[in-house]
């Protein structure tokens, strides 16, 4: 698996409505509704409050994943789409 | 410029200056019952002719303040009423920033704010103007402004403008005397507007506490379903003028009212119905 590193783009406020996390990107000013696991990736690979830390490899997201939930399937496969999607959406960038 | 007048609609204070002393009568008429304002106003709204000789031949009102739209059509001199009010609109809506501007209609009792949003022609004015004659007080008909720091609404009781048939409506309820002049023919149609009632002006002021939203539909069979706080979320980011512009103050304001305050579409084919569906709603809130 690639080892390179992704961390979540600032410190993102989020809140849960009707299970989407409604994210605030503060450098862009835009928000976003992402529904999961989208919210869940993020958090693994999201900074501290005071913006220090964070950031994993997909791997170690996996890892962390599969830690906390109860995971089946390819979980590998689908933390390496939603890592491209939230790339593209610019909330998250190679560490 | 030659003729102009100050009007403190709400926490928000305005200059509109014109070309012409009509626009600026008609506004004194409209507006005769406010209290003048003091101080600086925060926006400037100015109509002006769209060439200098169309002050006097086939006159012409373009709308000019410190936020403008690059493709606003000048409108007939006539009109110049509703230049003054898309001015004043235009300034707040691209302006603001002391609160969320939500594009809505909003009434208040007990303290508690209901807040009426949707497209032009969903009756949200209408709707607002009949509740009025029945024990609310009327906020505003236009935008509904939230505190970004205690998320209460403020009121902005512009004088109501209703279109068409939403005139002859309103009439069966107020007497002819609240209106102002008819202006026919504008691009919104018929146009005439309302006075807020003494209530509406002499607690102007005061705030509310959001407790309901609708979005009502005029023209529909009967219907109210719940909507769900991730859609109104989503719809209100739309009907917002400045939430992007307010970053994270608005981002928190808006999470905050839409998580807090439960919300409802609101299907209607007439105006008693929708009051008792408002009242039914109303009364069934915790």
């Amino acid at each position: 698996m690639d080892a390179a590193r992704h961390i979540a783009d600032a410190v993102m406020p989020s809140v849960m409505i009707e299970g989407f996390a409604v994210v605030f990107h503060a450098p862009s000013g835009m928000t976003h509704l992402l529904a999961p696991p989208l919210p869940e990736i993020l958090a693994e690979i999201a900074p501290d409050a005071d913006g220090r830390g964070g950031g994993a490899t997909a791997e170690e997201i996996v890892a962390r994943l599969r830690a906390t939930y109860e995971l089946d399937g390819d979980v590998a496969a689908v933390v390496a789409a939603r890592l491209a999607e939230l790339h593209a959406a610019g909330l998250v960038r190679a560490a | 410029m030659r003729h102009a007048i100050g009007l403190k609609i709400g926490p928000v204070a305005f200059r509109v200056g014109s070309d012409w002393a009509g626009p600026i009568a008609a506004l004194a008429d409209l507006y005769r019952d406010y209290p003048p304002p003091t101080g600086v106003p925060d926006y400037t709204v100015r109509l002006e002719a769209a060439r200098p000789w169309r002050r006097w031949i086939r006159p012409s009102v373009t709308v000019r303040g410190d936020h403008m739209l690059p493709d606003a059509l000048p409108l007939d001199l006539a009109h110049g009423v509703l230049a003054a009010e898309i001015g004043m609109n235009l300034q707040l809506a691209l302006g603001e920033r002391r609160w969320l501007l939500l594009h809505a209609s909003s009434v208040e009792r007990d303290g508690r704010a209901l807040i009426m949003s949707g497209e032009s022609g969903s009756g949200k004015s209408t709707l607002a103007a009949v509740l009025a004659t029945r024990g609310w007080r009327l906020m505003g008909d236009e935008f509904a402004l939230i505190d970004l720091a205690t998320g209460a609404a403020r009121a902005f009781p512009r004088a109501t403008s209703l279109k068409n048939g939403a005139i002859d409506e309103m009439l069966r309820h107020v007497p002819d005397a609240r209106f102002g002049a008819a202006l026919t023919g504008t691009p919104k149609g018929r146009l005439r507007h309302l006075r807020p009632d003494a209530q509406a002006i002499a607690r102007m002021d005061a705030p509310a506490i959001p407790a309901l939203i609708l979005f009502p539909q005029f023209g529909r069979p009967e219907a109210a379903e719940a909507m769900g706080p991730a859609e109104t979320f989503v719809r209100l980011t739309q009907a917002s003028t400045n939430y992007v512009p307010l970053g994270r103050a608005g981002y928190d304001a808006l999470t905050r009212l839409v998580t807090a305050v439960p919300t409802v579409a609101v299907d209607y084919p007439d105006t008693d119905t929708a009051v008792g569906m408002v009242e039914q709603l109303w009364a069934a809130l915790p």
